[in-house]
């Protein structure tokens, strides 16, 4: 029986209108992403991977087609409705690590906290965020400023942010882009763990192929087209 | 709803961390309040001046004066209640006065003639109690044929000859007040009826004779008729009697000058404020982007840079308040040698309205279109720039 889907596209076009004609950044997309899976999306430079991040993620709508995560379809949600589906479902984690060097890497973790309905307290929260450090093996850098510690070690904290708010759906983009080879193999494997650790579907976006490989599944996108789902 | 203290938190936190920006700009905040507060006290203490020489000279902006002849019948207290009723829409009944005139009145004993003759005023409604001049404690004062003590007598003020005789001050003095106890005596002291007149202040520049006058001939219509009086005769004269509206107008236009340097000096530090919003939203354009992405909504992103400007703000008008009270011996004494005038005092209540609508106006400038222009930010550009 196949595995109900954290997120599916059906039919999904992004299209961006440019001076010289308008360019289908994402042609007619159906795909699904099972539960507590890893999918590895791989593709040149300008075939699309970045607007799926950003169509999965909810931060951009799609000209056309359908986005449903878990049974919900997203795909006529207003910037806030999509906002708060975000913080309770949906953890990014980008290339730029985005980490704010005024916070300490803990505060960083804990950034939707501030933005959650719930009423967690503080300590809960910082509680929490301690507790994903750990999961992730940098514990020793909570009191730390984000600028004073490694590339690696960076994105792991972007990836704990990503958890913070125990998403069903983590999507990373070019998370390896900014490290090197050996760093880049360490963060990979702990993405590639995380539907096992703490159960989370998981969409890496790459075009390392290496990095790929280690995914449960692979799939590529060609100008904007699924070739192999 | 997310609670607002965790977004207060983060703004704080964001702001204090570049803190020469921070420090830089409470301090353009906490300058411009300041000039704010002394032109505003500057403006408050010469025009007070002004007015009070403008008043002595020509009265209040919009002083009135309805003179009866004939009571129609009424008794001086009837009367008042009537004129009351109907001035009431146009001034307060706080600034009504009413005064009985009795023209000639010789106040001496014969056959000495030191006051000699001249107005008897009674006041049988006072708006304002002002402080009159008294007569030598010596002096003989006799009505109606009987001694009076001199007490009973007191000198009107400039501004009490000016309303209620219409003269000036340096214009030869006439007319003395009697404490309405001996308002008898008074009456017969002067073979002719006495006349009432009221002064009331309206305060607008608007010259309202006209509507006065309506609003007395409706009420009197049906007196005047019972009287045989013809509608045509009124036995009343409405009198505006405040005078110099060019002087007034250049009074008005003093005030204006200094509330134009004051705000004017706000929006200034409002403009520097906003610049330096608009780089900071700038630099911070990927946080307020990745916040969306980490599920802040519109509000959250404009309350991060709003409770940015207000903590400015809040931080800027504590330094204001020690730098006015540090600074008020010093701006005490530059006032009274460079414009000889006293008691400035920075830190005054009356100001502190004007000092939160000064804020507000600020908050509005510089944080308005920095917080839309946050809310606006596609986070994907910020994000991943390499969008396509």
């Amino acid at each position: 029986m196949k595995a109900p889907a954290a997120a599916a596209l059906a039919s999904v076009s992004v299209v961006y209108p440019t001076p010289s004609g308008p360019v289908h950044a994402l042609d007619d997309v159906t795909v699904d992403f099972p539960e507590m899976t890893s999918t590895a999306v791989v593709g040149r430079s300008g075939s699309g991977k970045s607007t799926l991040v950003s169509v999965l993620a909810l931060l951009r709508r799609p000209t056309a087609g359908q986005v449903q995560l878990r049974s919900v379809v997203t795909s006529a949600l207003s910037s806030d409705a999509a906002a708060k589906v975000r913080a309770g479902g949906i953890g990014v984690v980008f290339q730029a690590f985005h980490l704010e060097n005024s916070l300490t890497v803990w505060e960083n973790v804990m950034l939707p906290w501030y933005f959650q309905t719930a009423r967690t307290s503080r300590s809960l929260a910082h509680d929490r965020a301690l507790e994903l450090l750990a999961v992730l093996g940098i514990p020793e850098l909570a009191d730390r400023n984000p600028n004073e510690v490694s590339g690696g070690q960076r994105q792991r904290v972007a990836i704990a942010r990503a958890l913070f708010a125990q998403p069903t759906l983590l999507i990373a983009d070019e998370p390896t882009g900014n490290l090197d080879e050996e760093t880049a193999n360490g963060v990979a494997e702990t993405l590639f763990l995380l539907p096992l650790t703490v159960g989370t579907t998981v969409v890496v976006v790459t075009h390392d192929k290496a990095i790929a490989d280690r995914a449960g599944r692979k799939i590529s996108l060609i100008k904007g087209r699924v070739s192999d789902p | 709803m997310i609670p607002r203290g965790r977004i207060v938190r983060l703004a704080i936190q964001l702001s204090w961390a570049s803190k020469l920006r921070f420090v830089l700009l409470t301090l353009i905040a906490a300058v411009a309040m300041v000039v704010f507060l002394v032109v505003t006290e500057l403006s408050r203490l010469s025009s007070e001046d002004l007015k009070q020489s403008i008043s002595a000279e020509a009265g209040k902006t919009g002083t009135y004066a309805v003179d009866f002849s004939s009571t129609l019948g009424l008794s001086p207290n009837a009367l008042r209640t009537l004129v009351t009723g109907v001035l009431e829409p146009f001034a307060p009944t706080s600034s009504l006065t009413m005064v009985e005139i009795l023209s000639d009145v010789s106040f001496d004993c014969p056959p000495e003639a030191t006051l000699g003759t001249q107005p008897a005023l009674i006041v049988l409604h006072k708006g304002l109690n002002e402080t009159r001049g008294s007569i030598s404690a010596g002096t003989n004062v006799c009505l109606g044929g009987q001694r009076v003590p001199p007490a009973a007598i007191t000198v009107p003020t400039d501004a009490e000859r000016l309303e209620w005789l219409g003269e000036g001050p340096g214009s030869s003095s006439s007319g003395l007040v009697v404490d309405d106890m001996y308002q008898r005596l008074v009456l017969l002291s002067d073979p002719n009826p006495p006349n009432y007149r009221f002064i009331f202040v309206t305060g607008r520049d608007r010259d309202q004779t006209f509507e006065i006058e309506k609003s007395l001939s409706v009420r009197f219509q049906t007196l005047m008729k019972s009287f045989g009086i013809p509608a045509t005769e009124v036995p009343f004269n409405v009198t505006r009697i405040d005078s110099a509206p060019e002087i007034r107008r250049a009074a008005t236009g003093v005030d204006l000058v200094y509330s134009l340097v004051a705000w004017g000096v706000l929006i200034l530090g409002a403009l520097g404020l906003l610049v330096a919003e608009m780089i900071v939203v700038r630099d911070r354009s990927w946080f307020y982007g990745l916040s969306r992405a980490v599920g802040a909504r519109a509000l959250e992103i404009g309350s991060l840079v709003l409770v940015d400007i207000l903590f400015v703000l809040g931080v800027g008008t504590i330094l204001t308040l020690i730098l006015a009270a540090a600074l008020q011996p010093i701006a005490a004494s530059f006032v009274d040698r460079t414009f000889q005038i006293q008691g400035v005092a920075l830190l005054r209540a009356s100001t502190f309205p004007k000092l939160m609508l000064g804020e507000g106006l600020i908050l509005i400038l510089a944080g308005c279109y920095p917080a839309l222009r946050a809310v606006r930010q596609d986070p994907v550009d910020v994000l991943e720039p390499r969008v396509l």
